[in-house]
């Protein structure tokens, strides 16, 4: 398991050194190879969460309906909206989201330590930190999908200030959880946004 | 004598109106209905004044006071009402005049509405629900549906065909839908939750122009081909399976795959098969469709090489059932038979004879001229001193 997630940072590494030398096909069909693999293992991240977290996060069917965290990405679309976005639109939108989700990745992190919870191999910690540079790397391949594409940029807004969120314990744990579901989410919609962008773009 | 007859047909006509329109005016207002309840207890009233003595009666009779019906100030209450006392009920006063009619009607809530939603693609979920059919009573639905966005909607409901469509579902979401249907009538309601994930249930219709045809000079091949159906969407790719088999056979031969034709290449000569495709999200998401209808195509009859070197085994496995014999030594009859079927063991028992046979005959011959080879070298030795010995091969 460490092994293969070596491979992935190196691989993520060399796509984003060769980015500009990268055909537009290569790099999509990459990202939504990438994309597949957090797929198989963002279900198990979130029931590892909630278990760590103990009751009553651990409770089955434990779900906080209507409840979001202020500034999070959410990838909740209606679907012909979702389907007739354009390619600027749609690389943008997961620039954005992984922009902000390896932030609020490092927030949540930083909550586990202060709740107690060490990294370690194997670990809840380390799982998270995984995720946090995986985000990294779809960020980064969506920005340069952006420029081949001849496309600007988007500007993300200033950096998370850790000050703003609340210390209590029971807060942070509700926003790791509302992080961890929807970084779930968003990797479920970058599968389906990657594989759309491969007809367009077929390799 | 006219002005008094006159005055007395006069007061006449006067007392019979007087007399007659309030009678009428009962006749002529409408009718009220009461549901009830059926095991509770059902109040009917009267619409008079307290002091009033009143009496009831239903269709007609008399109602009899029991412990279960009684009056009270002046209303008729029915404990733990069932079907048996339904009826038309009227109150009248002392006089006998009519002071109300009521007819009563007992029933029952409505059932528990079963709720089905479907999705034949990512675009339109469909929710519908039966009508209770013994429904003695006009029964109403409201549908409604929590987004996740946590907004609840009224479906646009077709209240005819009792579906509620939601269009345009939101994907990607972390929570599902909850839709709520109520089903109403003039004595209580029930209502049913579902819950449902776009992603979850969608649930493609079966393949279409399903169509097969055979290979010809390839009798061992069967080219088909199918569509997309129509309902799903261009841009979310399906995976298919595809399965066949022999139409007199149980067991189906299975092909996956994401095209929408492929060929079969294990089929047999001149034979009857069964084909059926069935598709699901090439993703995973959702559930398979159910199978398509089944199409059946007849392979081609051999003409080819292979169908050449299949003839010639066939005539020679004849010739040899016709006439091989137990005995016969030089056959090997399973070099060239290749068929199945019950012969078999007659065969194999043919073979083992035949083989024993020939060792056995062999070694009779070897002992045979080995005997007389022996007899030839010692008659040689007796005549050494006589004759020139002859070598023998």
């Amino acid at each position: 398991m460490q092994h293969l997630r070596g491979v992935l940072l190196m691989c993520s590494f060399l796509v984003q050194c060769q980015s500009a030398s990268i055909a537009v096909p290569t790099l999509i069909k990459q990202t939504h190879d990438l994309s597949l693999l957090l797929q198989s293992q963002t279900s198990s991240l979130l029931r590892s969460y909630l278990q760590a977290m103990g009751r009553p996060f651990s409770d089955p069917d434990f779900s906080l309906p209507g409840m979001q965290l202020e500034g999070l990405p959410q990838a909740s679309v209606p679907y012909l909206a979702w389907r007739r976005l354009g390619h600027q639109e749609r690389l943008a939108d997961n620039y954005r989201a992984y922009s902000l989700y390896g932030e609020f990745l490092q927030l949540v992190l930083d909550d586990l330590q202060a709740l107690g919870l060490r990294p370690g191999p194997g670990t809840l910690w380390d799982q998270l930190a995984f995720a946090k540079v995986q985000t990294e790397g779809l960020r980064s391949n969506a920005g340069s999908l952006l420029g081949a594409l001849r496309y600007p940029l988007p500007v993300v807004g200033d950096p998370l200030d850790p000050a703003a969120y609340g210390h209590a314990d029971f807060e942070r744990k509700v926003r790791g959880y509302l992080v961890c579901r929807g970084y779930r989410d968003w990797i479920n919609r970058t599968v389906r946004d990657f594989q759309l962008l491969s007809y367009y773009f077929p390799a | 004598m006219l002005g008094s007859a006159s005055y007395l047909c006069h007061i006449l006509v006067m007392a019979t109106i007087f007399l007659l329109i309030p009678a009428g005016a009962e006749i002529f207002r409408a009718k009220d209905v009461l549901y009830g309840r059926i095991g509770t207890d059902i109040t009917l009233m009267c619409n008079a004044a307290n002091d009033r003595i009143i009496q009831w009666k239903v269709n007609g009779t008399l109602v009899a006071l029991t412990n279960v019906t009684k009056v009270q100030h002046g209303n008729l209450v029915l404990l733990v009402a069932n079907l048996p006392v339904e009826g038309n009920y009227s109150c009248y006063d002392k006089t006998g005049r009519l002071l109300h009619w009521i007819q009563l009607k007992l029933g029952h809530p409505p059932s528990k509405p079963l709720v089905h939603c479907k999705a034949s693609n990512f675009y339109r979920i469909s929710c519908s629900w039966k009508k209770n059919q013994e429904a003695a009573f006009p029964t109403s639905y409201i549908a409604t549906y929590r987004a996740p966005s946590s907004k609840v909607l009224n479906c646009p409901t077709d209240l005819l065909n009792n579906i509620c469509q939601i269009d345009n579902p939101q994907i990607f979401a972390s929570l599902p839908y909850v839709i709520n249907i109520t089903a109403i009538n003039p004595v209580g309601y029930r209502t049913t939750l579902l819950e449902i994930v776009a992603m979850e249930i969608v649930q493609p219709d079966p393949p279409a122009n399903l169509t097969a045809e055979p290979v010809f000079g390839s009798p061992r091949r069967i080219k088909v081909q199918w569509d997309y159906p129509p309902s799903w969407g261009e841009r979310f790719e399906l995976k298919f399976i595809l399965e066949y088999k022999l139409q007199q056979n149980h067991f189906w031969s299975r092909l996956e795959t994401k095209m929408k034709a492929e060929i079969i290449t294990d089929a047999i000569a001149a034979q009857l098969y069964v084909i059926r495709v069935k598709a699901k999200d090439s993703f995973d998401n959702g559930k398979w469709s159910d199978w398509s209808s089944e199409v059946l195509v007849m392979t081609s009859s051999e003409t080819s090489t292979e169908s050449i070197q299949t003839t010639v085994t066939t005539l020679m496995t004849d010739f040899v059932h016709t006439y091989s014999q137990p005995t016969e030594p030089t056959f090997s009859p399973t070099s060239i038979l290749s068929t199945t079927g019950s012969d078999v063991l007659d065969r194999d028992i043919v073979v083992l004879i035949s083989v024993t046979v020939s060792v056995g005959i062999s070694i009779a011959v070897a002992t045979f001229l080995l005997w007389i080879r022996r007899k030839r070298q010692e008659s040689d030795k007796n005549g050494i001193l006589t004759k020139k010995a002859l070598p023998l091969c």
